[in-house]
């Protein structure tokens, strides 16, 4: 049974995503630091690297 | 709400080194995708219907999605309980805590191993704070 989509589950699902592409540029060497990622600001994501 | 890493890295990106640039950034964005689509329950294609460029970077995306599942649940989680991640937690937990094939990336990538206290983010002031201190010393004995 598929589970249903909630907002949380949404939520989430693009906080990993966020979290997977940085960490993808980062083990690639391109960024050259490691990055720092915010959702606090707003309400709203923000991700900016150090 | 989400999705501003993309334009943020690309801002802050080491132009000096662009080789491969194109292939990083279409590998950045495919695993972030597939790990999104994992997570909600999305079936994935199949990479062998795909020509053999797509095929390859579709199949290294799903492979990279297995490998380091553990790692993003640990940064997603901390990203949601906190609302950030520092750079510092971000480099700990993405070189000591993929451990696959009994070395961590930090290994691979040579750098110093940490163990599993030094992980946590109070371990990590503590132990920036005894480095900075040893620092300190090591200076003073210099100069005296």
């Amino acid at each position: 049974m598929i589970e249903p989509l909630t907002p949380s589950k949404l939520e989430r699902a693009r906080a990993a995503r966020e979290v997977a592409t940085a960490l993808s540029l980062y083990l690639s060497g391109k960024i050259p630091r490691a990055p720092y990622l915010d959702v606090r600001l707003h309400h709203s994501s923000r991700a900016v690297s150090d | 709400m989400f999705g501003s890493i993309i334009r943020v890295a690309l801002s802050r990106i080491d132009r000096e080194d662009s080789e491969n640039l194109a292939e990083v950034m279409a590998d950045a964005v495919l695993f972030g995708q597939i790990v999104e689509s994992r997570m909600l329950g999305v079936t994935l294609p199949d990479p062998a219907k795909f020509p053999a460029g797509v095929n390859a970077a579709l199949a290294r995306a799903m492979t990279s999605a297995e490998l380091w599942k553990p790692i993003v649940n640990s940064l997603t989680e901390l990203l949601l309980r906190d609302g950030r991640v520092t750079g510092a937690q971000f480099a700990t937990v993405s070189e000591c805590g993929n451990t696959s094939g009994g070395l961590t990336t930090g290994d691979r990538l040579g750098r110093h191993r940490l163990e599993d206290d030094q992980l946590k983010p109070s371990s990590l002031v503590a132990r920036r704070r005894k480095e900075a201190s040893q620092l300190k010393h090591e200076k003073e004995l210099h100069h005296g």
